[in-house]
């Protein structure tokens, strides 16, 4: 195939593809430079050529509590990683690997799950947590979150065992290895691979869940760092009306610099968990 | 062997039963619990008494339910196929290695990981009626274009349509452009030195192997629709104006939290887990079939 062939095809295709990159482009170019411009500036039209350059925007945002969101986001979505990564992992490990009664029935079960709109689990477990005095409590949340990621954490780790090398687990069945010896010394050096796709998926979620945080964890120095952002732009039942723009574009950059980072390194993995989680 | 057998057996289950207890007490409770309160009246998230199957008459009666679930069609049949056939031929291209293609396959990467609620966010502000696009079209001269994206019935579902036709398309290229590059290029080159155009090339070998991806991307992306819209419709439209942005998912939770009605919100969500589950069921039975047929 001739790379440098020019057809019809290749010429008319650079027309939708320019035009879809313009709108990233400008999308990116709104997300990195208004949070550094002041509200009267930002105020004249997103689009227009800054005329003012100012740090004051994420200032004001840390001092009105951003700075809370980012650590209790960011623990919450480290600590469910940990707990999803272990049990969902041996699950995995289980329902790929193992020979028991119904296994097939559970892990359908728990796959079914993936599907299911987070909605429709919250508003029950709302009055549930009500009852139990579990609402506005870091455990309640992380129980929640733990639940709502399991269910894909476990697919993506029973279809990378599926692939695993059953010789491998053999060779330490014959060398006296029990269940846990397996695990501990032929499973968990090779799955680091996939532990990371895992956690990229579930700290993703974690990080950008608005619902969870938004029913859960309501008192002000609970809040996730989307509620947060969407507190500060107005939306939502906890805005505060006199809120500048700027405060509110500075904690959208905040909000997604991290995950930007964390694909950097990691997009490989993403790609791989993302063509697993689709084709098979 | 049989000893062996056992111990595989307790470990087993040992090793599900944490994430099983999870999962049931975060999806299986409240969906149980869904289907309890569908049966009561209520009043202010208080239990007051049984009505049986009521909710469900009531809820049948409303015209907003009709609403949001021609809504959930409207979505689907204009989303789906929209991405599907974008990124189909955005990943031939960049297969094909057209100039740029490694400018565009970092760009349209970025709409996939930037979080959905950025992405809403930054929408409702260039949508706004003053925000840039207006603005533009009134430079341009199209005025009658400048309309309220968002606060008119009109529009505001087909702005929820654009967002997430913008959102979605590399998440369908991603997945495409793998399944392309598994295969051989050698088979390309075999058929462009018999002759066979690139027109004939693409409907005789790229589509016939991409068939598969592209049926499971359109199940998913369906199923995908009727329970994940929560935060683009939270932060573009709230649901309106009226009810016309709002689709089941969102309909469940309008009539729990802002109608403080529980009851009939209850009926739609078990009518959200019904359809729900019918279609992954269908999804699950159809993958099987076909990994039968490949195995055969």
């Amino acid at each position: 195939m001739n790379d440098r062939k020019i057809s019809p095809f290749r010429l008319l295709m650079q027309i939708p593809m320019i035009i879809y990159s313009i709108t990233i482009l400008l999308f990116l170019v709104v997300i990195l430079i208004t949070p550094f411009r002041e509200g009267a500036d930002i105020a004249r039209g997103l689009l227009r050529l800054p005329e003012s350059f100012t740090l004051y925007n994420f200032q004001s945002a840390w001092e009105t509590g951003l700075n809370l969101a980012l650590r209790n986001s960011l623990l919450l979505a480290a600590v469910t990683c940990g707990i999803t990564i272990v049990l969902g992992g041996l699950a995995g490990y289980a329902y790929s690997l193992l020979k028991f009664p119904l296994r097939n029935f559970f892990y359908q079960f728990s796959y079914v799950m993936i599907y299911i709109s987070i909605v429709l689990i919250c508003l029950p477990l709302f009055l549930q947590y009500r009852d139990l005095r579990l609402n506005n409590t870091y455990w309640g949340a992380l129980i929640i979150f733990v639940g709502i990621r399991l269910p894909f954490s476990i697919f993506l780790f029973r279809n990378f065992f599926d692939e695993f090398s059953k010789e491998l687990l053999e060779a330490g069945r014959i060398d006296g290895l029990g269940h846990l010896g397996t695990l501990l010394h032929i499973v968990f050096p090779l799955s680091k691979g996939v532990s990371v796709t895992v956690m990229i998926f579930n700290f993703t979620a974690v990080w950008t869940d608005l619902l969870v945080g938004l029913l859960f964890l309501q008192k002000s120095e609970m809040l996730t760092i989307m509620v947060k952002v969407m507190y500060i732009f107005n939306v939502g039942p906890m805005a505060t009306k006199a809120t500048p723009l700027g405060q509110g574009f500075a904690g959208l950059l905040i909000g997604t610099v991290p995950i930007l980072i964390l694909y950097a390194f990691t997009k490989k993995h993403y790609i791989e968990g993302l063509t697993m989680g689709s084709i098979k | 062997m049989r000893n062996s057998k056992w111990l595989d057996r307790r470990a087993s289950y040992l090793f599900i039963l944490p994430s099983l207890l999870i999962i049931i007490f975060v999806y299986v409770n409240p969906m149980v619990q869904m289907f309890t309160y569908s049966m009561f009246d209520w009043s202010y998230l208080q239990r007051t008494e049984f009505v049986g199957l009521g909710n469900y008459q009531q809820l049948l009666g409303i015209n907003h339910l009709y609403t949001t679930l021609f809504n959930n069609l409207k979505i689907i049949i204009t989303v789906v196929p929209i991405v599907t056939l974008i990124a189909l031929l955005f990943a031939q291209a960049i297969f094909f290695k057209i100039p740029g293609y490694k400018i565009y396959s970092f760009l349209f990467f970025l709409p996939v990981i930037i979080p959905d609620i950025v992405v809403a966010q930054i929408l409702t502000s260039f949508l706004n009626s003053q925000g840039p696009l207006n603005q533009f079209f009134r430079a341009v001269g199209l005025d009658f274009l400048a309309v309220d994206w968002l606060g008119d019935s009109r529009f505001s579902l087909f702005s929820i349509i654009i967002s997430l036709v913008w959102k979605n398309i590399g998440f369908a290229l991603l997945l495409f452009l793998a399944r392309l590059t598994t295969i051989e290029r050698s088979i390309y080159e075999a058929a462009e030195i018999d002759g066979a155009s690139e027109f004939q090339q693409y409907i005789y070998i790229t589509i016939p192997m991409l068939k598969n991806i592209v049926k499971v991307y359109v199940v998913l992306q369906i199923i995908s629709i009727m329970a994940f819209l929560f935060n683009y419709i939270y932060v573009l439209t709230d649901g309106g104006p009226g009810f016309s942005s709002t689709v089941l998912e969102y309909f469940v939770y309008l009539n729990i939290f802002k109608l403080q009605d529980m009851g009939k919100g209850a009926a739609a969500g078990v009518l959200l887990i019904v359809i729900s589950i019918l279609m992954i069921s269908y999804y699950l039975f159809s993958t099987k079939r076909l990994e039968k047929r490949r195995n055969r």
